[in-house]
């Protein structure tokens, strides 16, 4: 499973025979495991000044103080709210574009060179228009956050569709399928895979982009925190707000994931 | 003579256009096929043979002539007709004993009835035991087993194959014709069979239908007068293999590949 390679610790030992031994999750966590000694080492010899490098401790203990006062499930909520509203706007419109784009070649023609344009432009691309038009209010967290997941939705929409085997289409017509049956029966089982990717990449982008946009327009939320902490030079809230971020983020798409797995239970086993 | 035979094709004609150009495929096709009779037709690749069987099964609609299934017309697909292609064409989401019951969705049965005719036909072909396993873990001569099952469900009144062994191994293949065999015996179906190998159309066939291509032509057809079951060493069928395959000795002239006519998503984006 492991490829050794022979770099000589001391006990004549191999990163490879260790990695072994740890298994997979061992392997994983080396790297981690090398960067946080790196950091207390760094924090302990003040390589860099305290102020901007808090020691890992101090992090720990911003964490147990965020959560002790409860800042960190307020910001949190309200950051998920945001997500969650967003992420199902753009699924919604997404499913929908992607379904119309995906079954008809007019409705394609008409709008896809548009979606291309629109798409090329990236979600802080249309900040400070959407600032302007819509103000900074809850609306415009939900909008930029639509807008970050309708593309990868969208998309992979279109791809499952296109990707059904045209002689699939040929069996539903010798079985006299009607349009709804075709739908059910095989459209939309035959395109899940990749329609579950878009769910998947669009709930990413939706976290960057939630991410971004509290950075920038923000009174609450876990973006907000980090920000609001940074100018309040407090480093160690800063990277607890990190922390709280990759692990959000992490979690989010471990339950799709498993959402995604037990829908395609017959595509799973065939690996 | 139509009213005693199951399928009839009087005059039939179908003509592709590619880029504003004619295209004969099948000129002047006449053929009746009596019930419960095996007709094999063979011939060399561009003959027309499959697009002849898009034509019966109804998924190519524009064409001359008549194709009369008991005397009447037929239009579009049809649950009274049957068909099993090379590719099984299994949905890889669905279980063995869900893709039999693909067939059944628009049938009348109740959901009883619908079970009971799926088992009986997973029988018929030899798979019980694997109702539940998935298209990825079965093999290709299993996964046309299958289809043979997916094809017979609904009791129709024909079952056409369009060269159901034809990605298969030489001992899966031989396997198979012979289970084709008993099944056609134990059903007593009729069935047309369209293959390029002429051990098959003669083992098989109560009569061979040899086409010639360019545009697509009924040559000859060839009585094989030997009772079923049959054995591939029979010495008359031997014979009768020779004799067709002297149709084909004459070495083609060589010519560029045409387009080849398949069916684009497009075709079905809006079919429906």
């Amino acid at each position: 499973m492991t490829t050794s390679f022979s770099l000589a610790l001391p006990g004549g030992q191999t990163l490879g025979h260790i990695g072994r031994r740890l298994g997979g999750l061992g392997l994983a966590l080396l790297l981690p495991a090398a960067m946080l000694y790196l950091w207390q080492l760094a924090a302990t010899h003040e390589w860099v000044t305290p102020l901007l490098l808090p020691a890992p401790a101090m992090v720990l203990q911003a964490l147990v103080d965020l959560h002790d006062s409860g800042e960190l499930w307020e910001h949190l909520g309200i950051s998920l709210g945001r997500v969650g509203w967003g992420y199902l706007a753009g699924v919604v419109l997404g499913l929908v574009l992607g379904a119309a784009m995906g079954l008809s070649k007019t409705v394609e023609a008409y709008l896809m060179p548009s979606f291309k344009a629109v798409s090329l432009v990236p979600v802080l691309g249309w900040l400070p228009l959407f600032i302007m038009l819509i103000g900074i209010e809850e609306g415009l967290k939900v909008l930029i956050i639509a807008k970050a997941v309708i593309v990868p939705v969208t998309i992979n929409t279109v791809k499952g569709i296109r990707n059904i085997a045209p002689g699939h289409f040929e069996v539903a017509r010798i079985y006299r399928f009607s349009p709804l049956q075709t739908l059910t029966r095989l459209i939309v089982p035959s395109a899940l895979p990749s329609l579950a990717t878009g769910l998947r990449l669009g709930l990413a982008n939706a976290w960057m982009a939630l991410v971004a946009v509290e950075l920038l327009a923000a009174s609450e939320g876990v973006g907000f925190l980090m920000v609001h902490s940074r100018q309040l030079f407090q480093l160690d809230m800063v990277m607890a707000s990190m922390v709280v971020i990759g692990v959000t983020g992490w979690v989010l798409d471990r339950i799709l994931q498993s959402i995604e797995q037990r829908l395609l239970a017959w595509r799973v086993t065939a690996y | 003579m139509s009213s005693t035979s199951t399928l009839s094709l009087q005059g039939l004609r179908k003509t592709y256009h590619v880029e504003g150009q004619a295209l004969p495929v099948l000129d002047d096709i006449n053929l009746d096929i009596a019930p419960g009779e095996f007709v094999s037709i063979v011939g060399s690749s561009g003959c027309g043979k499959s697009t002849l069987l898009r034509l019966l099964i109804g998924l190519e609609s524009s064409f001359d002539g008549r194709i009369l299934l008991d005397g009447q017309p037929v239009a579009g697909t049809g649950l009274e007709r049957g068909i099993v292609f090379q590719d099984h064409r299994l949905f890889p989401w669905l279980s063995v004993e869900q893709n039999i019951g693909l067939a059944l969705e628009n049938s009348p049965h109740s959901p009883r009835e619908k079970a009971a005719a799926i088992a009986e036909h997973i029988a018929l072909v030899g798979l019980e035991g694997f109702e539940t396993a998935y298209p990825h873990q079965l093999s290709g001569g299993m996964s046309q087993r299958v289809a043979i099952a997916r094809g017979l469900v609904n009791r129709p009144r024909i079952l056409l194959l369009d060269e159901p062994f034809g990605a298969l191994d030489a001992l899966t293949r031989a396997n198979l014709q012979q289970e084709l065999q008993r099944i056609w015996q134990q059903e007593k179906i009729t069935m047309v069979i369209v293959t390029h190998d002429v051990d098959e159309a003669v083992l098989l066939g109560d009569r061979v239908v040899v086409m010639e291509p360019r545009p697509g032509r009924i040559k000859r057809i060839v009585p094989v007068a030997v009772p079923h079951p049959r054995s591939r060493s029979d010495a008359r069928l031997a014979r009768i293999r020779d004799d067709i395959l002297r149709d084909f000795a004459q070495a083609e002239v060589p010519r560029l590949a045409e387009h080849p006519v398949e069916p684009r998503f497009e075709d079905y984006a809006f079919a429906w």
